[in-house]
């Protein structure tokens, strides 16, 4: 996949703004039902879901339970690439933005999801979607630009960049939740 | 690059959502780095 045209040029812009776009989608959709979901739950009931996902994923990331949390187990088609050599990319990076037509090795979306899903205005949704492709954008620009194996180096520095995020993650998401009661 | 390593991004990222949320406080700032930081830890799946 790296090396795809998608990777150079004004093709990689279009890539990344495919990313932001994917991420703003997502969270469309997810605000949109559950303004919907949410209409009978006080606040406080809605932040204990959240933090139900959360006590979840964290139980499955420590290996403690083991949960399989919906995911397309897949790469997205270099069929894309057809559509042209702009059109390609964008669609492409739409796909990986969305954070539901490929690989999710992460339990942290599911959480931005179900926060989205349920506490945040359309606006708050659409800054954290275009957030999360811009979070994939960094990954996909950094492997790119790293002269060695940079997926190898993610790899072996998983714990410690985990510990970095999830920290990072916790703190966004308890400041959106006092900032909501 | 030194600057594209992982560990430099998700420090300068954990750094970024600490002075974005703690010191500016700024309304929007959970909600970006809640994303950004989903983003960025599902690296690996390209």
């Amino acid at each position: 996949m790296l090396s795809s045209p998608v990777w150079r040029g004004s093709p990689a812009f279009a890539f990344r703004v495919g990313l932001l776009l994917g991420g703003a989608i997502t969270a469309t959709v997810l605000v949109v039902v559950g303004s919907l979901a949410r209409a009978p739950l006080p606040w406080w009931a809605r932040w204990a879901l959240v933090g139900a996902v959360l006590v979840l994923v964290a139980l499955n990331e420590l290996r403690v339970i083991d949960v399989r949390l919906p995911e397309n187990r897949r790469l997205v088609p270099e069929g894309v690439f057809r559509l042209g050599r702009h059109l390609g990319p964008l669609q492409f990076g739409i796909e990986m933005g969305t954070g539901a037509r490929t690989y999710l090795p992460s339990g942290l979306p599911y959480i931005a999801a179900t926060a989205v899903l349920l506490t945040a205005s359309v606006p708050q949704a659409l800054v954290a979607g275009a957030a999360f492709g811009f979070g994939r954008a960094l990954m996909t620009t950094a492997n790119l630009n790293h002269p060695g194996d940079w997926d190898a180096l993610w790899a072996r520095h998983a714990r410690l960049t985990a510990a970095l995020l999830s920290g990072a993650f916790l703190l966004s998401l308890g400041t959106a939740a006092v900032a909501t009661a | 690059m030194l600057r594209w390593h992982p560990v430099v991004l998700a420090t300068a990222l954990t750094a970024a959502a600490v002075a974005g949320i703690l010191i500016s406080g700024d309304q929007w700032a959970p909600w970006v780095f809640l994303g950004a930081t989903a983003g960025l830890a599902t690296s690996g799946s390209t």
